[in-house]
């Protein structure tokens, strides 16, 4: 009976060494779990007064902490950069966790989809020092009163904020809206996946004093940033040209070419009268009323084949020509 | 005789345990260093790659110019550097490089007091369509109308190319200065040049 004892005791004890030399070499031992020593508060390892939470080491990729010293909230040299608690809360709970309680409460301000923090509470944190600025209108704005978190489309305590990011921003917007993702795979459409043009290029999430969150303060002010050939003022103006450009356009994508809500002379016919070759029913063969020299009116560019100039022409001799943009 | 058996046990059991503390006790605080560095410095990276497009396609190719078959070079770069204690950081990006498509930025900022960049990109657009025509000079000042019995196929494209510098400075009481100077110049069958620059005060 006390031989079979001793050589149990002693069958486990290369099992008992081997455990416990694994545990101490582990190099992913601090990173992950909580040490069993007592924790220093002496030493801050990213932000300012972080030693109190940065000495419970409670990293995971799910949860990342430390990686904020990687983006621009801990930079610790800028005045502005906050502390843990303060975006976080005192969190005097979750700090002094009572022996026997195995999970730690939750912080005072928890961000986040399932975060049990009122998003009004969770936003003010952010606008305390995001205001003015671009974020100047954002009480009131679409997203605000749809209680659209800051953290639904920003993440901070990752080095890469895809939101920020023109190749990887879509992909946030799309999220939520579904008609933008499916009108940019159109054929006619911006530049978006392949990173050239962003939604935050046209679009002011944090909200705006123009339409449908536009940067600038009209449609045509926005989309004449970067198509400021068609801007006019022009001595002959296309009326719904100067009036805004989504008449015509939708800028997330159409299957008409140019961005068109639909190809001309449909598009053309939607306004012009149906007096002259305007109104006659198109067709791709002369043998129609609506036909051009014999040739069907929508072939090629219907309409633009001779207006050409359907943004406004600057033509100051003939004005014949000029006032209907054909030259 | 079994309470003696047992603490003999104890001693060997903690003196094992104790030696391998003291063997890879610093190896582990050194780890752990290592971890903390790895977690919190800011890394560069650098990818270089080659893609292989099977088949000519326009509309793979419309806004990247890899509309014809063969094998293309790509280069991606993030090169990041924070100066010392002060938050001054040199940051160098480039997407695309190689590719018709290209974007590169520099930027140099000390953050919360200033800051300044220079950034230059290109976008192609290729038009998905090969006209066939008799019109000749196009993206000229004189076309003429050649008398073939059919005409010439021409690949319509533009391309847009930016050049943007920028300067910000923080002033007291929450204001700051942003001034921008953007040249976009947009070229091919039709060009047009513009340029404009804008300053803004909030």
């Amino acid at each position: 009976m006390m031989g079979s004892k001793k050589n149990r005791l002693f069958g486990l004890l290369p099992v008992l060494v081997l455990a416990l030399g694994a545990f101490v070499a582990s190099p992913a031992h601090a990173a992950e779990e909580p040490s069993g020593d007592k924790p220093s508060r002496n030493t801050d390892l990213v932000l300012k007064g972080d030693a109190v939470c940065t000495s419970c080491p409670y990293e995971t990729e799910a949860y990342p902490v430390l990686s904020i010293r990687k983006t621009r909230h801990g930079v610790v040299a800028d005045a502005r950069t906050p502390t843990c608690t303060g975006c976080h809360g005192e969190s005097k709970a979750h700090l002094d966790k009572p022996k026997g309680v195995r999970v730690a409460p939750n912080p005072d301000i928890v961000f986040g989809k399932r975060a049990a923090t009122p998003v009004e509470q969770q936003n003010e944190t952010c606008i305390t020092c995001h205001k003015g600025g671009k974020h100047i209108h954002w009480a009131g704005s679409t997203h605000q009163a749809h209680d659209v978190a800051c953290t639904s489309c920003h993440q901070l305590h990752v080095a890469h904020d895809p939101v920020r990011d023109k190749l990887t921003q879509f992909e946030v917007c799309f999220t939520c809206h579904k008609e933008q993702r499916a009108e940019i795979s159109r054929p006619s459409r911006h530049p978006v996946k392949e990173g050239k043009v962003a939604c935050s290029d046209c679009h002011n999430s944090h909200g705006g004093a123009g339409p449908m969150l536009m940067v600038r303060d009209s449609v045509n002010e926005t989309c004449s940033s970067c198509h400021m050939e068609k801007r006019g003022p022009f001595i002959w103006n296309h009326q719904p040209v100067t009036e805004d450009c989504s008449i015509c356009h939708n800028p997330h994508g159409t299957t008409a070419d140019n961005l068109l809500k639909a190809r001309a002379p449909f598009l053309c016919q939607q306004c012009h009268e149906p007096t002259g070759h305007r109104g006659g029913i198109p067709s791709l063969t002369g043998l129609s009323s609506f036909n051009l020299s014999g040739r069907g009116a929508t072939l090629a560019r219907s309409c633009m084949n001779c207006h050409t100039q359907i943004h406004g022409s600057n033509n100051p001799a003939d004005g014949a020509a000029g006032r209907i943009f054909q030259r | 005789m079994k309470k003696m058996l047992a603490q003999v046990r104890m001693i060997r059991l903690t003196a094992i345990v104790s030696a391998l503390r003291a063997a890879f006790g610093p190896v582990h605080a050194e780890e752990a260093a290592q971890a903390v560095e790895r977690l919190t410095k800011p890394e560069s990276t650098v990818q270089f790659g080659a893609g292989y497009v099977d088949q000519d396609n326009q509309r793979f190719g419309q806004y990247t110019g890899l509309r014809e078959a063969g094998v293309y070079g790509i280069a991606d770069l993030d090169l990041v550097r924070r100066l010392g204690e002060a938050g001054t950081e040199l940051r160098l990006t480039g997407r695309n490089l190689g590719l018709a498509h290209g974007e590169a930025r520099f930027e140099h900022r000390r953050q919360g007091d200033w800051g300044y960049f220079i950034e230059f990109g290109q976008a192609p657009d290729y038009s998905p369509y090969t006209v066939n025509t008799r019109l000749t000079g196009i993206g000229g000042t004189s076309q003429t109308v050649i008398g073939a019995s059919s005409g010439q196929d021409v690949q319509l494209k533009t391309v847009r190319k930016t050049a943007t510098l920028g300067f910000d400075k923080l002033l007291p009481a929450g204001f700051d200065v942003q001034v921008r100077s953007a040249t976009r110049t947009r070229t091919g069958r039709g060009c047009s040049v513009r340029a404009h620059w804008g300053a803004s005060i909030s």
